[in-house]
């Protein structure tokens, strides 16, 4: 009863409504009152109240007299131009709008918009998952842009699977309006899966080993049915070039600020190249002459390394190396997903039954692509946000709402 | 003898990491999902506290797969 009058007659009616208003003008909206509104509904008519809530949280920043008006707010910097220009041309000179620097703002901390390119605007989906990057920091959503795909295909690496899920990711796409979550996963996975058939023509793979077996198909990079070793190096070696990356990034991040942290990960930075080059020299890859000075860098480095993060710090650059290591269950994952296809196919070929056989193999690589998608997603969302964010996200950016958000509907007062 | 023990030392190379991952991930599950009833808005830090632990088994494969590669040819 209570919500069907929440619903038709707007906040105005509720019980509290009174004391909500005497709170709302002269503190912000207490957190406890919209827990006792959450508390109360269920989660459907919640979201029309909590709309309402905000819609008074907005009406804080109004100020008004009978002559004239406050309206406080923020604005990205790229949309106020168009903001003085529309209300120049609407009201003439009678509305004044004045910016205020960030450096004079004592209020609360300024809150983030995610911009970028509309190639990767789906992975900011991915970005804020996590809480958002604090204001002035990196939003690293084209860098999982770039990485997140391409562990992906690694993983799944299979020119058969990658159609089949570009053919879902499409048939998602189709269904999702614009700007849409179910766009955003669809483009996303769409993305996986060319990176994943790209890969699957680098490692030779059709349905496992369904394309060596019918037209001859050769792995141009690598086989990873039985060149495990050689994966293997390969996903340290881009977990590597992630953890620098993502070190290189925090570097970034500390230098405005923080001196001493970006001396620290740095430190670590350069730290991590040097051990690349000892051992690249030590299985003799590079010439053997680049061990030593190597190693001096090392035992250089690790004193000011300590100095700049303190006595916990080579802790630190221990779990740094064991995050380079982690990136080992892309090779691990891959393994699985090309065996368990190679597995099917011979199954078709080893029950008395060629229709049963053919069944059987069909029901496996289901089973298989089923995981093909799912163990990718997790764990390369999982490399992102414990390896590579780790190293540099600073995480505390409030969501910008602009004001248009927070209309109540239906509830003009 | 060594042909029974190189598997064997395979096998537990990865069953042994991945009890400890499957411990490890059964007082997490509880503990998160208690959170969770509270603040919904942790999802993201239950999945990625629940995966920490995966590392450990992951590890414990690529050491089997070094093991079977190296010694048992």
């Amino acid at each position: 009863m209570l919500l069907d009058r929440a619903q038709s007659g707007g906040l105005a009616s509720l019980p509290y409504a009174t004391s909500l208003e005497v709170v709302t003008r002269s503190a912000p909206l207490p957190a406890v009152l919209v827990a006792t509104v959450r508390d109360r509904v269920p989660a459907a008519r919640a979201g029309v109240i909590t709309k309402a809530l905000l819609g008074l949280a907005a009406r804080e920043m109004v100020a008004a007299t009978p002559r004239s008006f406050v309206v406080e707010g923020w604005i990205p910097a790229a949309g106020f131009p168009k903001l003085t220009q529309a209300l120049a041309a609407r009201f003439g000179g009678r509305v004044v709008v004045e910016s205020v620097a960030r450096e004079d703002w004592e209020g609360e901390s300024a809150p983030v918009v995610l911009q970028n390119p509309r190639l990767f605007r789906p992975f900011e989906t991915i970005t804020r998952m996590v809480p958002l990057p604090a204001y002035g920091t990196i939003d690293p959503t084209p860098f999982v842009a770039v990485f997140f795909p391409m562990f992906f295909g690694l993983i799944l690496g299979d020119i058969g699977y990658g159609l089949v899920l570009a053919v879902i990711a499409l048939w998602l796409r189709h269904g999702g309006a614009p700007g849409s979550t179910r766009r955003a996963v669809a483009e996303v996975l769409g993305a996986g899966a060319a990176f994943a058939v790209a890969f699957g023509i680098a490692f030779g793979e059709f349905f496992g080993d369904l394309g060596a077996r019918w037209f001859g198909l050769h792995p141009v990079l690598l086989d990873r049915e039985h060149s495990l070793l050689a994966f293997l190096g390969l996903a340290i070696a881009i977990g590597a070039v992630h953890i620098v990356l993502g070190l290189a990034l925090g570097v970034y991040n500390a230098s405005r600020g923080h001196p001493r942290q970006a001396v620290g990960k740095g430190a670590s930075l350069v730290m991590v190249l040097l051990i690349v080059v000892v051992l690249l020299a030590a299985i003799e890859v590079l010439p053997h002459g680049f061990l030593t000075p190597a190693i001096i860098g090392l035992l250089v480095l690790f004193p000011v390394l300590v100095l700049a993060e303190g006595i916990i710090a080579p802790i630190e650059f221990l779990s740094t190396l064991s995050n380079i290591l982690s990136y080992a269950r892309i090779m691990a994952l891959g393994t699985a997903s090309v065996m368990m296809a190679v597995v099917a196919n011979e199954l078709a070929g080893s029950v008395g039954s060629v229709l049963v056989g053919v069944l059987f193999a069909l029901l496996f690589h289901l089973v298989n692509f089923a995981l093909g998608i799912f163990a990718p997603t997790i764990h390369g969302l999982r490399l992102h946000y414990v390896e590579f964010f780790g190293k540099f996200h600073s995480p505390g950016g409030q969501a910008y709402r602009p004001f248009a958000h927070w209309r109540p509907s239906g509830h003009a007062g | 003898m060594e042909a029974f023990l190189i598997p064997l030392s395979a096998a537990l190379a990865v069953s042994i990491p991945a009890l400890a991952t499957g411990w490890a991930q059964s007082r997490i599950g509880p503990a998160i999902s208690a959170s969770l009833a509270e603040k919904p808005e942790l999802s993201t830090t239950a999945i990625l506290l629940v995966a920490i632990p995966e590392t450990m088994a992951i590890l414990g494969f690529v050491v089997a797969v070094l093991i079977m590669l190296r010694a048992g040819g």
